[in-house]
């Protein structure tokens, strides 16, 4: 469903294919034939699809505000309120881990030949929702401006400004084309633009933080802060489903905000929600083992639990250190605590981005070698050992899990790790003072390797907490931003990921195997990481 | 009649005591290759998230949660009576004052006063122990009050005032002596409190930090999460807290028992 071939001309699909993820050959036949794909309950003939109904779901936090530029526990409320430019295809029919890119409210675009200027050629009749003061008129080239420009803004609240940073210019050519002008050549510019972060907003001066009209599948109709957010369909979504109408299929969903992972397992067992997603491999086991009804997909996570470095603070800024610390730890002893017996070792950039990564059998300081670790730190001069603190949120518990498993790994070479529980507001103030040892963390998730490699460690990215500066790899992160060839790009990355498993500025460990559970009758539910928007468009209600 | 709770403090006090004798395993050693896992011959308790022996770390955790329940409880026991003979002798202005500023404390709820406390001081063993110790301290105060009250107006105070006797003697010689049995029930009752305060603010982070196990904090954080999965990890540690606290709580009821005269041939 959603691309077809008929859409796309051959210089698009070539164009999206470079802007999604290289030569991806997966992509081919999911994106040429999706209903050839046999995903069992998740792939129905078009006759098949049920309409109707309203669907419960559980989610942990609530959100602060609804502002898709500013911030991130807004995400997942207001992804399915607004549509970007470009998106990531999701649905029943996509593997995890493919990314696939698609258009958006964009129909199509072109590429300068320099790769600075690109032009969108936006969806004719795209209407937003009819919500005052809004009212469901039409979305045009002025909102794209308009949002384009809001998510430059140097304001300290767009923390994801640096996705879009190398924007220059944007121009209204008529009032459904608009064109963006960059700096420079921005490989991941498309992709960037998928994320909720780029979600185009109506030109208004009304407070997004306070309200959400989007041109989305579904409308925020009521909420309760804490409590429950209820949406219902938006009658004129500009997309049709398999069975020729518009989307969604259903007629709304309920979102209730249950924070305890153990309440959000007994709800979904005693049948109060229809489906649940990131829960951790051995509770989802242990659900599905006591109720033979559930379904569920399991996938390795890709949010990367780990430890950065300050590199300011002595001793970590001896790369010698920072090794013997990588040397000392046995990743997958952590990755099955994260998971509770099972999970996954990750480098800088997560297994789960299989275009992208690279093994981590293939990266050096990766494999545990306690002798080699003690030589490192010996040679130094901290023969006797050293003592380090870690500051870290007592939520979620992850951090916990990890740095108490470092902490008995790094005893064995002499390493004494200390524990610091810190406030959330503490722990932010420590990360923008860069005032820190060790901080227990996550990366952010994404389809995109630039979010975990410029990003994170660009001397001069706002996302670089940890004072890292690395000539050598700020030239090949700039070289990886650069770059259109997907095949040059691919090779960059490597050297890239080679080049931080040297440094070790983040220690990364790991992450857990994640399942999606729902119910027997939940179909075309299929979880999808990218933009970390909720899979909803799809579902529908067998019942 | 108090066997039970006699019991209880003393194999209790004996796993404290002989804590690094009794362990099976070094309670912060880890072992990946056992990780969450049941109950075995191998680990009677079972293990933790990261591989620890669940029992070790209970019988280690003795150590903090009774070491903090007996100094807080002293500490409470010696400001907190000080204060209430002091006020229920002095009466007048001393008894007003005192009694206002108890008044203050007794309105706050003690996990909030105690959790603003730490908050101020930070962590660490000894904050939390002068902390627990403050926040029982009033209560205690109050009680010791009214007794001192009752006994300060008996026919015997009255008497040593009237042989010339100096406040501070018959203070010491004469109104503690009475009020002593009522405190010793105090005590008791107040190492249970105090032990539960120890779990409670361990729990919420503010008490012994890890990997330092303790019955408060072994009960919260991953185990939780791990609850429906591997409860071991933290009933266990729940279930000492619970029979120590009701020991201390028993033996209060049968001091109480003993030393209340009208209670005396009851069953």
């Amino acid at each position: 469903m959603g691309l077809t071939a008929r859409v796309l001309t051959p210089a698009l699909a070539a164009v999206l294919a470079v802007g999604a993820c290289g030569p991806a050959p997966q992509a081919q036949p999911s994106a040429a034939a999706p209903s050839a794909q046999p995903a069992g309950s998740a792939a129905p003939t078009p006759a098949a699809i049920k309409r109707g109904g309203t669907a419960t779901i559980a989610f942990s936090v609530d959100p602060v505000h609804f502002d898709p530029h500013k911030g991130t526990t807004a995400q997942n409320f207001v992804s399915v309120v607004y549509d970007g430019l470009t998106q990531f295809k999701t649905g029943p029919d996509v593997p995890p881990g493919t990314h696939i890119l698609e258009p958006a409210l964009a129909e199509k675009w072109d590429i300068s030949a320099d790769g600075k200027t690109y032009t969108f050629a936006l969806r004719k009749g795209v209407k937003f929702h009819d919500v005052a003061p809004i009212s469901g008129r039409e979305m045009t080239a002025d909102d794209v401006a308009f949002s384009l420009e809001r998510m430059l803004v140097k304001d300290a609240e767009n923390i994801k400004r640096d996705l879009f940073a190398v924007i220059d210019k944007v121009e209204v050519v008529d009032k459904y084309t608009v064109k963006v002008t960059l700096s420079q050549p921005f490989a991941p510019l498309l992709a960037n633009l998928a994320t909720v972060f780029a979600s185009i907003v109506p030109k208004s001066e009304v407070n997004f933080k306070n309200v959400a009209i989007g041109t989305g599948p579904f409308v925020l109709k009521d909420f309760q802060r804490q409590s429950k957010y209820t949406y219902v369909k938006n009658p004129s979504y500009w997309k049709n489903g398999a069975d020729g109408k518009a989307l969604p299929y259903l007629d709304g969903f309920v979102q209730v905000i249950i924070p305890d992972e153990g309440a959000r397992t007994s709800a979904l067992r005693a049948g109060q929600l229809d489906f649940t997603d990131l829960l951790v491999d051995n509770l989802a086991q242990e659900l599905l083992k006591s109720n033979a009804a559930l379904r569920d997909e399991k996938f390795p996570g890709n949010f990367s639990v780990m430890t950065r470095l300050n590199v300011k603070e002595k001793p970590l800024d001896d790369v010698r250190v920072r090794q013997a610390i990588s040397l000392a730890l046995d990743r997958q002893a952590i990755a099955n605590a994260l998971g509770g017996g099972t999970g996954i070792v990750n480098g800088s950039i997560p297994t789960a981005l299989t275009d992208w990564a690279v093994p981590v059998a293939e990266l050096p300081n990766m494999k545990q070698d306690t002798a080699k670790a003690k030589q490192l730190l010996a040679d130094a001069g901290y023969k006797d050992g050293l003592k380090l603190t870690a500051v870290l949120l007592r939520s979620p518990q992850n951090r916990q899990i990890m740095l108490e498993a470092m902490q008995g790994q790094l005893k064995a070479v002499g390493i004494d790790l200390q524990l610091q529980f810190l406030e959330p507001a503490d722990l932010s103030k420590r990360r923008v003072d860069r005032n820190y040892q060790l901080m227990g963390d996550n990366l952010t998730p994404s389809a995109e390797p630039d979010t975990y490699g410029y990003i994170e460690y660009h001397s001069k990215s706002s996302g670089n907490v940890g004072n890292y500066s690395d000539p050598a790899l700020d030239q090949l992160l700039e070289r990886s931003r650069a770059a259109t060839d997907p095949a040059q790009r691919k090779q960059i990355f490597r050297d890239i990921q080679l080049k931080l498993a040297e440094l070790q500025f983040i220690i990364t460990t790991g992450d857990p195997y994640y399942h999606s559970v729902f119910q027997p009758y939940v179909k075309g539910f299929r979880f999808s990481f990218v933009n970390q928007r909720i899979p909803i468009k799809y579902v529908w209600l067998d019942k | 009649m108090p066997k039970v709770p006699v019991a209880l403090i003393a194999l209790f006090v004996l796993l404290a005591v002989f804590a690094p004798a009794l362990v099976l395993y070094d309670p912060l050693a880890q072992d990946a290759a056992v990780q969450a896992k049941p109950p075995s011959g191998v680990h009677p308790l079972g293990t933790d998230y990261v591989g620890r022996d669940v029992l070790s770390r209970v019988i280690a955790g003795s150590r903090p949660s009774l070491g903090v329940g007996v100094a807080a409880m002293t500490l409470a026991i010696v400001v907190g009576s000080a204060l209430g003979i002091v006020s229920g002798y002095a009466g007048g202005a001393v008894d007003l004052l005192l009694q206002r500023v108890v008044d203050v404390l007794l309105t706050l709820p003690g996990l909030v006063l105690a959790l603003a406390l730490l908050a101020v001081v930070g962590a660490g063993f000894v904050s939390l122990i002068a902390v627990i110790g403050v926040v029982l301290a009033p209560g205690i105060a109050r009680v010791v009050r009214s007794e001192t009250l009752v006994v300060s107006a008996s026919g015997y105070i009255e008497a040593a005032r009237a042989v010339g006797a100096r406040d501070r003697r018959i203070l010491i010689r004469h109104v503690l002596p009475n009020v002593t049995a009522t405190i010793l029930v105090l005590a008791s009752l107040a190492i249970g409190n105090a032990i539960l305060f120890e779990a409670a603010l361990s729990f919420l982070g503010l008490g012994v930090q890890p990997p330092q196990p303790s019955w408060g904090n072994m009960l919260s954080g991953p185990a939780r999460a791990y609850f429906e999965v591997a409860p071991w990890m933290a009933v266990f540690p729940g279930l000492a807290v619970s029979l120590a606290v009701l020991g201390f709580n028993l033996l209060g009821d049968t001091l109480r028992d003993l030393f209340d005269p009208r209670l005396q041939g009851m069953a």
